[in-house]
């Protein structure tokens, strides 16, 4: 057994924090707030230039060909400093949904634009009635042109493509539908929420279609899959972010002095931080674990759930307490813990919420031969 | 025991809601009655606002538990709490610091000048004031206030800065608490003085918020207070600082707000598909929704606590931590609670296309934050609960 990162993987983070410093930053974020676009241009170029927005994407289709594990040390380090982009979304949901789900054609047409940053795709997934669920995918697909809407579509304003979840009239199978963003037929709604995040609903209407990825029967179960990839990459930005705010509220509390001594020295308050340091520290070791087995070939999708789960619970009890260990400071836009705080409920309900992670678990710890076919209690 | 209001009371109340109906006709009702505005935002900041404050007056709602020699109507302290009650739950200005802490401060300790010249003007209304005690080195420890006043002439001259100071940027008069004497302990050199705010030499700086509740940091560059304006005598502000909480404990802990949040939220699940059928009939949420529910019974017994302590004489310092504790972690319990019974959809705020419930609830999670820090924090209330309550011993 050895939990340490490798060489590589340290300077992968040093390149990350390097990254992020440079061109993001709690200032920009708080810019980021105001802009449309959501995320600093020249951010976006750098992990272009870096190679990180090929990371994972497999050699043969111009990418790196890295692990998932070490898209977490990535994205640990995008959490820390809320340095959001699009690279979820492309690089890591829709690059391995296709890589899931493509033909060798498809993968060759696509994989290498999103590895070279040349196309930003944008997933949307989610219907009016929030269900991540199967069931919840409603907007129909017929004849290549898609017409329904999505939700919370992240990025919509930058990207070039959307890979929209769509059914198949007459067969009703679940398809990957990707089209231009600036196709006809389609309408982007801004919708502003407590991230301040740029999130935006979708209209299609008679959009057409550029390319259909489908399975068959396997493609729900395939999507789910690089959902599952995905959420183990969110659940370590989460943990960065998580780690990053419970070491700002532990370095104010060793600062700020009330009743003639430092708030750290307060057992309620450093008991809380204690509680939050092991829930930091689990989290993000659960989510190397999920990692690890995925590239080990073990079973990981039951892992990655729990990461998920786990590092959303973390997300929101470190900054709820972490705001409160602030008092009246926490409370305003000047300081940056509200910042951590606004977006942790994003992280805890975006992209798969505790409520169907408590059942897709369930599910899986109750089946665990098959990690694909899982029955869902309702 | 009977937990119900009295014949009386119960009248009262109906009184109080006639008045409210009449209100919510009227042109400015949208811009009054803002149930979205979370409690510590219910302020009387606007013309239209403050219109509705002189309203109240009007109609005798202000003054009711003062003695009748200051214009007031003698009832039961318990009278404040309901008409508070009833304008937290349309979301209208509450009856607040000038009623309350200052009006009967005053009456207490306050010269016939300061009596004459305020109590009146507080029946009817025609002044906002701000509260000056927090400072930035003195949150919860506020007694280890630095504000300074130092004597000069028939006066005191202030420098230092407050901050927290809500409403100094629409009140007229400062209520405010500074440093006098610096020898000795530091709960006795602290003096209460009413300065305009307007005066020369005061700055009031924005200070904003993550919710809609703008408050503000001030600054005294050598703002001169005539000894007119000191409350009562110098260097006992802090015994009256402490004293006037007493007078708070009716007016302060409305109970309404929580029960028409979980309300609200059942109605709202009840309304909201997933996967087929309403929200209210998945399993765990039902869960949630029971446990929510005993908790907001229990807080409301909490909270009767309080105010039947309070009628019988009593200083119920340990009924209102407990009350404030159990009420404010359930606010914000209940928002969080319903954002992850909503899912992803609750994240959308109130101006989003696509959102649910109208957004209030991603609004409710960032304003409830305030509850469990303003007004003595969390922590705060459980040292008083663990000294006052459990006679344990005090750390420091
Ligand atoms: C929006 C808003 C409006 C306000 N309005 C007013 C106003 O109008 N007028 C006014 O005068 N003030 C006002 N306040 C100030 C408010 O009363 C203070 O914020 C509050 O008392 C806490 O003080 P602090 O913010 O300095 O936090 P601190 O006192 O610095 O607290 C920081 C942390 O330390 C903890 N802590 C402190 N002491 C102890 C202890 N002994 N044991 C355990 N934990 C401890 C606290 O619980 C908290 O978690 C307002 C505050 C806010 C945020």
């Amino acid at each position: 057994m050895d939990l340490d990162f490798s060489e590589e993987q340290n300077m992968l983070r040093e390149t990350t924090r390097a990254i992020c410093d440079q061109h993001y930053g709690l200032e920009a974020v708080r810019d980021c707030e105001e802009n449309e676009q959501g995320y600093p241009p020249a951010f976006w170029q750098a992990l272009v230039e870096s190679g990180l927005t090929a990371l994972t994407v497999p050699e043969d289709f111009g990418g790196v060909g890295l692990g998932l594990l070490d898209a977490v040390v990535v994205f640990e380090e995008l959490g820390r400093t809320l340095s959001t982009s699009p690279l979820l979304s492309s690089s890591i949901l829709a690059a391995r949904a296709i890589e899931l789900l493509g033909t060798e054609q498809q993968k060759s047409r696509w994989l290498p634009l999103i590895a070279g940053g040349e196309v930003v795709i944008s997933c949307a997934q989610l219907e009016e009635g929030g269900s991540y669920d199967e069931r919840g995918v409603t907007l129909d697909c017929f004849d290549n042109h898609l017409n329904g809407s999505k939700t919370l579509v992240p990025y919509a304003c930058t990207a070039t493509h959307f890979l929209t979840l769509a059914r198949e009239r007459g067969s009703g199978q679940i398809v990957l539908a990707l089209l231009a963003a600036d196709s006809e037929g389609i309408d982007a709604r801004r919708q502003a929420n407590i991230a301040s995040s740029p999130s935006y609903q979708l209209t299609f209407t008679d959009a057409k279609v550029e390319t259909l990825f489908s399975a068959g029967d396997e493609s729900w179960p395939l999507w789910q899959e690089a959902m599952s990839f995905a959420a183990v990459t969110l659940s370590a930005q989460a943990s960065g972010s998580a780690e990053q705010m419970l070491n700002t509220t532990a370095e104010y509390a060793k600062t700020r002095v009330q009743f003639g001594k430092p708030i750290g020295q307060f057992q309620a308050l450093s008991h809380t931080m204690a509680e939050l340091a092991v829930e930091v520290e689990a989290g993000k070791t659960l989510a190397y674990q999920a990692a690890w087995a995925q590239g080990a070939g073990c079973a990981w999708q039951l892992l990655a759930a729990q990461a998920k789960l786990h590092a959303g619970e973390t997300i929101r009890r470190t900054t709820k307490d972490g705001l409160q260990i602030h008092g009246g400071i926490g409370f305003t836009t000047e300081a940056d813990p509200q910042l951590y705080y606004r977006r942790a409920k994003q992280l805890q309900l975006e992209h798969w919420d505790a409520e169907y992670l408590e059942r897709r678990i369930a599910g899986l710890l109750l089946d665990s031969d098959s990690e694909t076919s899982i029955k869902f209690a309702e | 025991m009977n937990f119900e209001f009295t014949k009386e009371e119960q009248a009262f109340i109906e009184r109080v809601r006639d008045f409210l109906k009449r209100e919510a006709e009227k042109d400015y009702a949208s811009e009054i009655m803002a149930p979205e505005r979370e409690g510590h935002a219910q302020l009387a900041d606007s013309e239209e606002r403050r219109e509705f404050c002189r309203q109240l007056g009007k109609a005798g709602f202000l003054g009711l538990t003062w003695p009748r020699e200051y214009g007031g109507k003698e009832l039961p302290g318990i009278y404040d709490y309901l008409v508070n009650e009833e304008l937290a739950s349309v979301g209208a200005p509450l009856i607040g610091k000038g009623v309350g802490i200052i009006g009967k401060t005053l009456m207490h300790h306050g010269s016939d000048k300061l009596k004459r010249e305020f109590l009146p003007k507080i029946l009817n209304a025609e002044v906002e004031f701000a509260l000056g005690y927090s400072e930035p080195g003195a949150g919860s420890d506020l007694a280890s206030m630095k504000l300074k006043a130092e004597r000069d002439g028939d006066g005191w001259r202030l420098n230092g800065q407050k901050t927290w100071n809500t409403s100094a940027n629409f009140a007229d008069w400062y209520w405010l608490a500074a440093r006098t004497d610096s020898t000795g302990p530091k709960h006795k050199g602290i003096t209460l003085f009413m300065l305009p705010l307007d005066q020369k030499g005061i700055t009031v700086r924005a200070i904003e918020t993550m919710a809609a509740h703008r408050t503000n940091e001030v600054f005294f560059d050598d703002v001169w207070v005539s000894d007119d304006y000191v409350v009562g005598e110098v260097n006992k502000g802090w015994s009256y600082i402490c004293e006037a909480l007493d007078y708070e404990r009716f007016a302060l802990y409305t109970f309404g707000p929580v029960k028409l949040k979980l309300d609200a939220l059942v109605e709202l699940l009840k309304n909201t598909e997933r996967n087929g059928k309403p929200l209210a009939q998945h399993e765990h949420v039902q869960r949630v929704l029971a446990r929510l529910s005993t908790r907001v019974e229990a807080a409301k017994g909490l909270q009767r606590k309080v105010i039947c302590a309070a009628a019988q004489g009593r200083v119920p310092t340990v009924e209102s931590a407990m009350c404030k504790l159990c009420s404010t972690e359930l606010g914000q319990d209940i928002s969080n609670a319903a954002m992850d019974l909503l899912g992803p959809e609750a994240l959308l705020s109130h101006s989003a296309p696509g959102n649910v419930g109208d957004g209030a609830w991603e609004n409710s999670l960032r304003g409830t934050v305030v509850d469990t820090i303003g007004g003595g924090t969390s922590q705060i209330q459980k040292n008083i609960i663990a000294r006052r309550h459990l006679q344990l011993p005090n750390p420091s």
